[in-house]
């Protein structure tokens, strides 16, 4: 019954410390819902610091997006890139609304963006994630045995920022911030066991991709 | 050592199922882009036709970046221009033309740690009296955080179709080949009036 007990309280601490909490931060009054007609394309930017390629943007926002709004037409970066070649590369992307309104004055690229029904190209422009090593754990030895004793903490956090661009204007409409963070729990008694590992990648691109998928549906 | 350890892994995993040789086979997509109406001239020198680079001189693993950045930019140039005529010699080089495009590969590196490759070129632009016109250079880079099957080899494709996208975007915006385009524009176009 004690045992029964102290296990309850410690379960209980633990869980009290070991959680992850997502914020987000968000600017895109400018940004109109797509009609059924028009799409959405979801790309990284090679030219920051991003641990996120093409492909893990599709991965990380599109689930939450249609989540949102199954309706949504997403496009895969691949096919974009393709479709635009030359201008949507690493090192040809516009960056700038000076750059986005000059490519789109361009007529080729003008006509090649409506027919494929482009309204808005996310981009990811930065992902950061960060842990912070806390508490202590004292292991030790000898011939008659060994152990370890303490409490391992580690606080992890993520943030994402992502750009909306208005391929029919060439403006940024919008720009979202969201950032998750959360704290592992690691107790040491004889041996460490981990018990919680904060998901804040996963965290923070569900919660990144449902406001983008609000904000396209004109839930904000 | 452990680091050392980590650099060999890497390495066995980005040449894994290529061997030792590497051969990129780049693709470009159709382009957006509005062709030149002019004949150009192609000069491969014998050092950009075979080059390679070996990147890991204890294993011996070798890039062919030349046969490759052949093909790659004979694409791009067939893109850009109406008619593209390839030469190996420069004797070989006709008399009616625009331009002769010489193309260098200025830099490959391979960066194993980082699971990045960079690829740089110059292309030497001379006009039908041999005069060198511009020099442009580009350079593509990509990189990836996660393996793939032949990721030495995808790395090396992507990263010259980013360079050639750097060519046809910097093509349009080099002042000195403007000039030049707009020259022979005019020159046609006095040509066709008195005809």
């Amino acid at each position: 019954m004690r045992l029964f007990l102290q296990i309850t309280v410690f379960s209980l601490f633990f869980n009290l410390i070991a959680c992850t909490s997502t914020h987000t931060q968000q600017e895109a009054s400018q940004v109109q819902p797509l009609k059924s007609i028009e799409k959405v394309v979801l790309i990284g930017d090679f030219n920051v610091k991003s641990e996120f390629s093409d492909e893990k943007v599709f991965d990380c926002l599109a689930d939450g997006i249609l989540d949102i709004n199954p309706k949504l037409a997403i496009i895969k970066p691949e096919e974009f890139r393709n479709q635009l070649f030359p201008y949507f590369t690493g090192s040809t992307s516009p960056h700038t609304p000076e750059e986005y309104k000059a490519l789109l004055n361009n007529p080729l690229v003008n006509r090649r963006i409506k027919a494929m029904g482009v309204r808005y190209l996310i981009t990811l422009i930065e992902s950061k994630t960060g842990t912070d090593y806390n508490g202590g754990i004292v292991c030790g030895g000898s011939y008659g045995g060994g152990g370890c004793i303490g409490l391992g903490l580690w606080d992890r956090n993520t943030r994402l920022d992502a750009q909306i661009w208005n391929l029919q204007s060439g403006n940024m409409d919008g720009n979202v911030q969201t950032q998750a963070e959360g704290t592992g729990v690691m107790p040491a008694l004889l041996l460490p066991i981990p018990l919680y590992f904060p998901a804040t990648e996963a965290a923070t691109c569900q919660e990144l991709g449902e406001k983008l998928g609000n904000i396209l549906s004109g839930k904000t | 050592m452990e680091m050392r350890f980590i650099l060999v892994f890497l390495l066995g995993l980005f040449c894994c199922s290529c061997g030792l040789t590497t051969r990129p086979e780049p693709n470009l997509p159709q382009p957006i882009f509005e062709s030149y109406p002019l004949t150009v001239v192609l000069y491969l020198k014998p050092e950009f036709k075979n080059a390679s680079a070996n990147i890991d001189p204890v294993y011996g693993w070798t890039f062919e970046i030349g046969q490759a950045s052949v093909e790659i930019v004979t694409k791009t140039l067939k893109a850009m221009f109406n008619r593209v005529i390839t030469v190996e010699k420069i004797t070989e080089i006709p008399q009616n033309f625009s331009a002769v495009i010489e193309p260098d590969i200025r830099a490959f590196k391979v960066e194993i740690e980082k699971l990045s490759v960079e690829i740089a070129y110059t292309f030497n632009v001379y006009d039908n009296q041999k005069q060198l016109i511009d020099t442009v250079s580009v350079s593509g880079k990509e990189k990836r955080q996660f393996f793939k099957f032949n990721l030495g080899k995808y790395l090396t494709e992507q990263a010259m179709k980013d360079a050639m996208a750097q060519l046809m975007v910097k093509f349009q915006n080099d002042p000195e080949i403007q000039t030049w385009l707009k020259a022979r524009s005019e020159t046609r176009t006095l040509k066709e009036l008195k005809r």
